[in-house]
C-alpha cells in the first residue's frame, strides 16, 4: 500500500470570467512507505494547494488523494498525518511551549502518561528542554520551527507533511532542522513529502523529487534524474598568474565560456564527451606554471529548476 | 469510551483557551481603564434623560450599564474569532471536530474574559457607592448567567468562525453585526424604558435575551415580563437554532474554503 495516492486530483477556482482557474489539474503520483520526495515548482505551481488536499484542508474539485489508504482528510487519515508549515504556526503564542504540546498531543488522541513521555522524548531529541516553560512568543524563529517540528510528529505521524519548514531560518538554523528532520526519518521511516524553494534542503533530504508546474506534473524521478543532459556537465574555473596567458582554444570538446575574465578563464566539459582526466591533464599542459587554481563545478539543481521554468514561461 | 474521550477533550480545549485569555491580564486590566468612565457618563446621561421614568435608581443604572458592557465588550469579538481560527487552517487538518474544538475554544475564551472583566467590576460597584451585599448580589447573578451566556456568545462567534472559513476575511460582517445586537439589545439603554410598541417588537428578538434580560436580572432578580423557565427556554432554542445553523454553514464553507498565503 502507498503512503500517499494521488489520482487524477484538481483544484479549480472559479473566476470572473466563465473559465475556472485550475490550481492542480489531473495530478496523480503516488509515494511508498518510508520514502522521502521533495515537491518542487515555481511559486503559484499548486505545491501548497496539493499538501492542503492530501491534509484535508481544501476539499478537492475532482479527483481522489489517500493517505494511507485512507481518504485524505477523513479523521483517520488525519490520525496519520503530521504537518509542518512554515508560513503557518500550530503552537499558542501566550502559552508556553509545554502546555502547547500538551494540548497538541489530546487534539492527536495522546493522553495520560504516554503524553508526558513523548514530550519529553521529543523535547530532548530536539533540544528543546530548557525552553518547554517559556511562552512561545519569546521564542527565536529557529526554536519555535523546533517546536512545530515537535508539534508535528508528537503523535508519530506515518507521514509527514512539510511545507517551506526552514523558511525565514539562518543558516545554522536550518541545517540543524533538516539534520533533526533527517535522523527523525531515518528512525522512524515516516514518509515524508517536502516542499521548500531552498534546494539545499532538498538536496540534503530528498532522493526523489515531484515537479509541479501550472498546476500539472513535470518531472517525477531521481534528482540526478531531474537535471537529464546537464548531469554531466561540468564547469572549471581557472585562475592564472599572468593576464596575457592565452586560454585554451584548440580543444573544441573544452568551450571557452564568453564570460571568462583577464585572470579567470572559464571554461565547460561534458564528461560523458571527454573524461575529466583527460581535461585536467590537457589544462595542465597548456598553463604549465601559470595555473594558480583550478575549481570544478557541477550544475546546481537550482539553475537546473530555473533553466526549466524560465524555458517554459518563454516559450 | 469515544464520546466520553471527545467531552474530555473538550473540556481541556476549554479550559486552555481559558486560561489563555488570563496570560494577558495585565493587558486586559489596562485595556478596561475606561471602564468605570463608561459607567459613570452613560448612567449620567441615563439619569438626565430617562430618569424621570422611574424605573431604575442611579445605582441600579450604573450596574446596568457595567453588566451590559461586560457582555458586550466581549461579545462577538473579532480578535476572538480570528484567534479562534487564526490557524485554522491546520486546525481543519486535525483528526478532531473542526466545530466542536472552535466552539470550546470560544467558549472557554469567553468565559475567561468575561471572568476578568467581572472582577474588575466588583471593586467598581463598591466604589460607585453600592453596597457590598448589593454588589456581592449582582456580580453573582451575573457568574450564574455567564455559563448559558457564553455558549450562545460562543454559538453566535461560531458562525463567524465559519465564515472566516468561507472568506477569509470577516471584520468587516462582525461590526456591523455587534451594532444590530448593541441597538436590538438594550445594551446600555434598557428595553423597558422604550415605548410599548417598540419594547413589544424589542422583547421578541433574540438579541433581549443576550443582554437585556440577563442585565435586568442581574439588578432585579428576576427577567423582565417573563420567568426564568421562559427565559431558559427562549436560551435553549437559539441554541437548537444556532447549532443546526452552525452546521450547515460550515459544511457549506469548508466546500469553499481557499486558504490563502501559502
Amino acid at each position: 500500500m502507498h503512503s500517499i495516492s494521488v489520482q487524477q486530483l484538481s483544484k479549480a477556482y472559479p473566476t470572473r470570467n466563465k473559465e475556472p482557474f485550475f490550481a492542480v489539474r489531473d495530478l496523480n503520483f503516488d509515494i511508498g512507505e518510508g520514502e522521502v520526495v521533495a515537491f518542487l515548482g515555481p511559486n503559484g505551481a499548486g505545491k501548497s494547494t496539493t499538501i492542503k488536499m492530501l491534509s484535508g484542508i481544501l476539499t478537492p474539485t475532482s479527483g481522489e488523494a489517500r493517505i494511507i489508504g485512507l481518504p485524505a482528510g477523513s479523521r483517520d487519515a488525519n490520525k496519520q498525518l503530521g504537518l509542518v508549515f512554515g508560513t503557518r504556526s500550530q503552537l499558542y503564542m501566550h502559552m508556553t511551549v509545554y502546555e502547547s504540546l500538551d494540548l497538541i498531543s489530546e487534539i492527536y488522541y495522546v493522553t495520560g502518561p504516554e503524553k508526558k513521555k513523548r514530550i519529553l522524548h521529543l523535547a530532548e531529541l530536539f533540544q528543546l528542554e530548557k525552553h518547554l516553560q517559556a511562552r512561545t512568543r519569546t521564542l527565536s524563529l529557529g526554536e519555535r520551527m523546533r517546536c512545530e517540528l515537535v508539534a508535528a510528529l508528537i503523535h508519530k505521524p506515518r507521514v509527514l507533511l512539510a511545507d517551506e519548514p526552514t523558511i525565514g531560518l539562518d543558516v545554522v538554523a536550518k541545517n540543524k532542522l533538516r539534520e533533526l528532520i533527517r535522523l527523525w526519518q531515518q528512525e522512524e521511516k515516516t514518509t515524508l513529502l517536502l516542499t521548500s524553494h531552498d534546494l539545499s534542503d532538498v538536496e540534503a533530504l530528498c532522493h526523489r523529487c515531484i515537479l509541479i508546474d501550472h498546476g500539472q506534473k513535470q518531472y517525477d524521478g531521481s534528482l540526478p534524474g531531474l537535471k537529464g543532459d546537464l548531469s554531466t556537465l561540468r564547469r572549471l574555473h581557472i585562475t592564472v598568474a599572468e593576464s596575457e596567458k592565452k586560454p585554451l582554444t584548440q580543444e573544441i570538446r573544452i568551450k571557452l565560456m564568453p564570460d571568462s575574465q583577464d585572470y579567470v578563464h572559464k571554461y565547460e566539459v561534458r564528461t560523458s564527451e571527454i573524461p575529466m582526466t583527460e581535461t585536467i591533464s590537457r589544462l595542465s599542459q597548456h598553463y604549465g606554471d601559470t595555473l594558480q587554481d583550478l575549481q570544478i563545478f557541477e550544475v546546481s539543481l537550482e539553475e537546473v529548476l530555473s533553466n526549466r521554468f524560465t524555458q517554459k514561461a518563454l516559450r | 469510551m469515544r464520546a466520553a474521550n471527545s467531552f474530555s477533550f473538550h473540556l481541556r480545549n476549554a479550559s486552555f483557551a481559558f486560561r489563555e485569555s488570563w496570560t494577558n491580564l495585565a493587558n486586559g486590566l489596562v485595556g478596561f481603564l475606561l471602564f468605570p468612565v463608561f459607567m459613570f457618563v452613560l448612567a449620567r446621561m441615563w439619569q438626565k434623560f430617562n430618569g424621570h421614568l422611574g424605573n431604575y435608581t442611579y445605582k441600579e443604572m450604573l450596574a446596568y450599564i457595567g453588566v451590559t458592557e461586560i457582555l458586550f465588550m466581549t461579545f462577538l469579538r473579532t480578535a476572538n474569532i480570528n484567534q479562534a481560527s487564526g490557524d485554522f487552517s491546520i486546525s481543519l487538518a486535525r483528526p478532531r471536530s473542526w466545530l466542536a474544538s472552535q466552539f470550546s475554544a470560544l467558549y472557554g475564551k469567553t468565559l475567561g474574559s468575561r471572568l476578568v472583566m467581572t472582577i474588575i467590576f466588583f471593586p467598581l460597584l463598591l466604589l460607585f457607592g453600592l453596597g457590598f451585599l448589593d454588589s456581592l448580589e449582582i456580580v453573582m447573578r451575573l457568574l450564574v448567567l455567564l455559563i448559558p451566556l457564553g455558549i450562545l456568545q460562543g454559538l453566535y462567534s461560531l458562525l463567524f468562525s465559519s465564515a472566516h472559513v468561507r472568506w477569509e476575511m470577516t471584520s468587516y460582517l462582525t461590526l456591523p453585526f455587534s451594532k444590530l445586537f448593541l441597538i436590538f439589545g438594550g445594551v446600555f439603554a434598557p428595553l423597558s424604558d422604550f415605548s410599548e410598541s417598540a419594547r413589544k417588537f424589542l422583547l421578541l428578538m433574540p438579541t433581549s435575551d443576550l443582554f437585556f434580560q440577563p442585565a435586568y436580572f442581574c439588578i432585579k432578580g428576576i427577567f423582565y415580563e417573563m420567568s426564568a423557565t421562559e427565559w431558559s427556554l427562549r436560551i435553549l432554542a437559539q441554541v437548537v437554532v444556532l447549532v443546526t445553523l452552525n452546521a450547515v454553514f460550515f459544511k457549506n464553507s469548508r466546500r469553499y474554503h481557499q486558504s490563502f498565503g501559502g
